[in-house]
């Protein structure tokens, strides 16, 4: 072991000049070989060498031989040109790093990789919205309504606020992790996390719903309809303040357009695939816009489909008081005859009178069969 | 006979074997080496064998700064390189069994 010795005049990397110069010669019989490879073999020889030239006082030449022989030496001894026989050939880790060493030397990689760092705040306020809606949807929240921002439980402010605090770690996670030095198993793991947020946020972008005509929130707004839900119902039922159903409806807009549903309806929930019919009048004339339609859900049944008819829902209508207005019929008065169904409501395309038994006006002239909303679905001739 | 094609062979065992004994750095096994017998041993062939077992995965390496030079590369055996050295271990043992019977009806 060495003790004390002369530092000899040092040309950046610490090696003396003898070494340098020996070492030199040597980098010069070892071109067309792996750049960064051949730099680092001779890094390692460069702080032993040094050594010996300082316990010795003989020549490097002398005591190594001439550095063509000893690169001869060395690229065989390391490997480094391809043996006479039996050589493998570079596995694929080999290959791989090969690859990287060449990657990372590249003028794009140098520029793209001196730019990134300046993303940084970016990625930690990605990476705090990946975790929120990362946890939600995995407690059972849809994919689709995580985006822009999650509303957990339908409340926005909570989604907010959830954010806004991941967001916080996320980024002073970030910021105290800038400048240190991470071992193999951190940076395979923030690999991994990166990746992962990488898919995720495809995933999410991708589930996001494109405006369908069926189901989009774009019809809602179409046919004038508020309805709180990303898709449309397949059907409407109605009910008298007292809880009576009422057998059937019609319903307009504000501009007294017909309120119609579309004929097909898919529950994107539970994947059904809901056929509504359009109810005719007597005269064989289709009513777009009455409800409830006669409604039927494809299901499967013995290993085919089947279309069955779906039964009005249980509802439990809470009791409403109005107060009952003079010249309006008592709630509860109505008996399921149409005419008292809407009571008071002047929804007709054309003005009329209201506060008649019937309704809308001229409604039983165009839809006798109004008065008997229960015949069978699908019978396009009303008897 | 000229020992530097018989080293050949053996060289990665020779420099497994001094690494086993404990982490060195390219000068000090180059040393050792010698001082052991292998008087021939080049320096090239030493550094070269160290950088293709690390190369391989049998060796580990980490840095020690020298009291006023530059740091030192201090090389260290992993398990791969134990089960290699083993292995080889093993291997030239039954090899030279095989030579010295060869030696022995020879009557040398």
């Amino acid at each position: 072991m060495t003790s004390t010795f002369e530092v000899h005049d040092s040309p950046g990397n610490g090696s003396p000049v003898s070494v340098t110069a020996y070492l030199e010669e040597v980098r010069g019989h070892m071109e067309g070989l792996d750049s960064e490879e051949v730099e680092e073999l001779l890094d390692d020889i460069a702080l032993g060498l040094g050594e010996l030239d300082r316990e010795s006082q003989e020549d490097l030449a002398v005591l190594l031989g001439e550095p063509a022989a000893f690169a001869a030496e060395l690229m065989e001894s390391a490997g480094l040109i391809p043996a006479p026989e039996g050589d493998p050939g570079p596995t694929l880790g080999q290959y791989l790093r090969r690859l990287r060493r060449r990657v990372r030397h590249s003028v794009w990689y140098r520029e793209v990789a001196g730019f990134l760092p300046e993303l940084r705040p970016a990625w930690w306020v990605l990476r705090g919205w990946v975790l929120v809606t990362m946890v939600l949807v995995l407690a059972g929240e849809r994919i689709t309504e995580v985006l822009p921002v999650p509303e957990p439980a339908g409340n926005g402010l909570l989604g907010l606020v959830v954010l806004a605090i991941a967001v916080v770690f996320s980024v002073r996670r970030g910021r105290a992790a800038v400048g240190r030095k991470r071992g193999r198993g951190r940076r395979l793991v923030e690999i991994l996390v990166g990746t992962v947020s990488a898919i995720w946020v495809l995933a999410v972008l991708a589930s996001v719903p494109s405006p369908d005509p069926f189901e989009g929130p774009v019809d809602l707004f179409e046919q004038g309809l508020a309805y709180p839900y990303q898709f449309l119902p397949a059907n409407l039922y109605a009910y008298l303040p007292d809880g009576t159903e009422l057998p059937a409806v019609l319903l307009y807009d504000q501009e007294g357009r017909p309120v119609e549903l579309p004929r097909a309806h898919t529950d994107p929930v539970r994947g059904w695939d809901y056929q509504s019919l359009t109810p005719v009048d007597s005269r064989g004339r289709q009513v777009p816009n009455i409800y409830p339609r006669p409604l039927e859900v494809l299901r499967p049944t013995n290993g085919s489909w089947t279309r069955v008819t779906v039964p009005p829902p249980l509802v439990a209508v809470p009791k409403i008081d109005l107060g009952g207005e003079p010249g309006e019929p008592a709630a509860g008065s109505g008996n399921g005859d149409a005419g008292t169904a809407v009571p008071g409501v002047d929804a007709g395309p054309e003005p009329g009178s209201s506060g008649t038994t019937t309704a809308v006006p001229g409604i039983e002239e165009r839809i006798p069969s109004l008065e008997r909303p229960q015949d069978p679905p699908g019978d396009e001739t009303a008897p | 006979m000229d020992t530097t094609q018989l080293l050949k062979g053996v060289l990665d065992l020779a420099v497994l074997s001094v690494l086993a004994r404990e982490d060195a750095y390219g000068y000090e096994v180059v040393r050792t080496l010698r001082e052991a017998g292998l008087e021939d041993v080049g320096d090239a062939s030493v550094y070269g064998t160290l950088r293709r077992l690390f190369r391989s995965g049998k060796l580990t390496t980490y840095l020690v700064p020298s009291e006023g030079g530059p740091h030192r590369k201090y090389y260290g055996l992993n398990d791969l390189g134990r089960d290699h050295l083993e292995v080889g271990a093993k291997t030239w043992s039954s090899f030279s069994d095989v030579i010295d019977g060869l030696l022995e009806v020879a009557g040398r």
